[in-house]
């Protein structure tokens, strides 16, 4: 036996939107998505929003930051050496966003501006893509403007690309 | 290009045009009020389709006092499938505001702001086979019914049933 060969029998790669809802019961959340068997998948790009008004339905915005971080395999490999300020590689972050907070869901404002920062962030990730976010302020600060609100959305946009020996 | 540095050469371009040429395949529909509703577009039997890009519209209005409103928030999500093989492309119910752009539009005079919105469409290169249809489940977590519209810029690899006899 000559040694062990790995191959993805559908040999193809294909695009993958991968979508969290994040709630802040803590300062640092983890958000986990498992990849597909047999793949890497390529992060190309990262949108967030989250609600930055100073107090629920007031008017004036704020922009607290939230840092990322993300992680992958079993390893907990790290792909920066510092948690990133989320606003600044992705779009349209706290900028002018909402949520209704009449319906339990709790839809967030499609009128943000969008896609004005278009970095991207080329991640290669296998097995578990684990996003951690940092930096969240909660319910317990004296000062409302500086909490953040009780969730963030977050779409990563990649690519699954087979793996091959 | 550079029109006075590059010169077009029609016959190869048509050569080429009769294989493959630009397209837009369009896809609108109305989900009704805390409802879902499977969106589909049929790539036909010209050929294959190769997507670049995507973009899209939606209305955000929902019962405000009883009144219906264009509130700007966002309550259509949808997951994207290949119908060839039932291959989900996304990993969950995507809100629209987040992947589709321009995005928001008006659709009622009074209430919510402008979209302020920049038109950048989200890249999605993926190849969708003849014959089959292209699927978005979406889901309306509105009191009123709302509509979309999504367009796939695509390249139509034509079949060979599609150009035979034609003259290249």
């Amino acid at each position: 036996m000559r040694g062990f060969r790995r191959v993805n029998y559908s040999q193809e790669s294909y695009p993958f939107l991968i979508y969290k809802r994040i709630s802040f019961l803590h300062s640092l959340e983890y958000a986990n998505q498992k990849l597909e068997q047999g793949y890497n998948y390529l992060v190309k790009r990262i949108t967030a929003k989250w609600d930055t008004r100073a107090a629920p339905l007031a008017p004036a915005f704020i922009s607290p930051p939230l840092l990322i971080a993300m992680y992958t395999g079993g390893a907990s490999i790290s792909h920066q050496q510092l948690p990133v300020d989320f606003a600044l590689i992705t779009s349209p972050a706290g900028s002018g966003v909402f949520y209704d907070a009449a319906v339990s869901s709790r839809p967030m404002s499609a009128v943000a501006r969008k896609m004005d920062k278009t970095i991207n962030i080329p991640v290669l990730a296998y097995d578990v893509l684990q996003i951690e976010i940092s930096g969240a302020t909660i319910a317990s600060n004296t000062v409302p403007e500086l909490n953040h609100p009780s969730f963030c959305d977050v779409l990563v946009e990649g690519r699954y690309f087979p793996i091959t020996d | 290009m550079k029109v006075t540095l590059q010169k077009l050469h029609a016959n190869q371009m048509f050569s080429i045009q009769n294989d493959q040429r630009s397209e837009v395949l369009y896809m609108a529909d109305t989900v009704p009020a805390n409802s879902s509703k499977i969106g589909k577009v049929a790539v036909s039997n010209l050929g294959h389709a190769y997507c670049n890009f995507i973009t899209g519209s939606f209305t955000t209005r929902a019962l405000v006092g009883g009144v219906d409103t264009d509130t700007g928030i966002d309550y259509l999500s949808g997951v994207l499938r290949d119908g060839n093989g039932n291959r989900q492309l996304f990993n969950d119910y995507v809100p629209f505001s987040l992947f589709l752009t321009p995005g928001r539009r008006k659709s009622l005079p009074a209430g919510g702001s402008d979209s302020n919105n920049l038109f950048y469409p989200i890249p999605f290169e993926y190849l969708f086979t003849a014959n089959s249809d292209i699927l978005m489940d979406v889901k309306n977590s509105s009191d009123v019914a709302q509509s979309y519209s999504i367009a796939f810029h695509i390249v139509r690899i034509l079949a060979v049933a599609s150009v035979k006899g034609v003259k290249r």
